[in-house]
């Protein structure tokens, strides 16, 4: 028997401050606050690889940095490692399994930004210019 | 913006949780989530779980599809892919919930995960892990 999923409902919601039931208080409430609305929804049984050959990146799930645009990678898999390869900037990472590979390249980037920062005012010419490709994809938030 | 793009700005993911319950009070719309876990306890299998995502996140302006997808690790195969309808978010600043209740058939033992996509684009996951046992011990 194959595993499956079955949707039973998607809702989405705006949030917002609203903390008080009582009417007396409804200055208190902000109207930011939406009750869940239930999503239209498509779902397929798949059974494809997990491990696509390409991927864009969106988010590098770090409190301070974002991604303003979405990375291409490439993924590839090597014995029992899968490689995340962002030809843009060379960087990689590694892991087992896809996730793994995603969250050690997403280090990899932080940790060049927040390197590339700390010493933007001595950088070389090619540190420089990596500096300048690397804030086309990356900025605080 | 009609169409959703990659080039969009990408949402930020301010948490991505699995539970068994998120309770919406009536009135407020502040949502409990009852029953956070990360690891699922079965006897037999095939075993079925009802469980819920909660996904929490900001800085998405325009139109976007997300996808969630379930993914068996191990075995390196997406179980099931789930797509929303094309929707409009108005300010960045805004933070939006997605509330994805569903029931899963698990088929054995190891690590599994939910994938969140926007436009195409990874934008995060939440893993948990099948343990065979005493059901009572689990999550």
């Amino acid at each position: 028997m194959a595993e499956s999923l079955t949707l039973e409902e998607v809702t989405i919601s705006r949030v917002g401050e609203h903390r008080t039931l009582d009417p007396h208080e409804s200055q208190l409430l902000s109207p930011a606050a939406q009750a869940p609305v239930p999503l239209d929804t498509s779902a397929e049984v798949t059974g494809r690889s997990a491990t696509p050959d390409r991927l864009l990146l969106g988010s590098l799930n770090h409190p301070r940095l974002r991604l303003i645009r979405s990375l291409p990678l490439i993924i590839t898999r090597e014995e029992s490692y899968v490689i995340a390869h962002m030809p843009e900037l060379e960087e990689f990472g590694y892991g087992l399994h896809l996730t793994a590979a995603i969250q050690d390249l997403r280090q990899s980037l932080v940790e060049l930004y927040q390197g590339l920062e700390a010493d933007q005012d001595r950088l070389g010419p090619d540190l420089t210019d990596l500096w300048q490709m690397l804030q086309q994809f990356i900025r605080a938030r | 913006m009609d169409q959703p793009t990659e080039y969009g700005p990408m949402p930020v993911l301010l948490g991505m949780l699995l539970c068994d319950h998120v309770i919406v009070e009536q009135g407020t719309s502040k949502k409990s989530l009852i029953g956070i876990f990360d690891r699922v306890f079965a006897n037999v299998f095939p075993t079925f779980q009802q469980m819920t995502v909660y996904v929490r996140l900001i800085d998405a302006q325009g139109a976007y599809k997300f996808k969630l997808d379930f993914v068996d690790i191990e075995r390196d195969t997406v179980i099931r892919s789930m797509e929303t309808e094309l929707m409009h978010i108005a300010d960045r600043f805004e933070a939006y919930e997605l509330i994805i209740r569903s029931t899963v058939q698990l088929q054995r033992a190891g690590l599994h995960e939910f994938r969140l996509f926007a436009n195409e684009a990874f934008i995060g996951s939440i893993s948990f892990r099948v343990i065979p046992g005493d059901i009572a011990s689990g999550r």
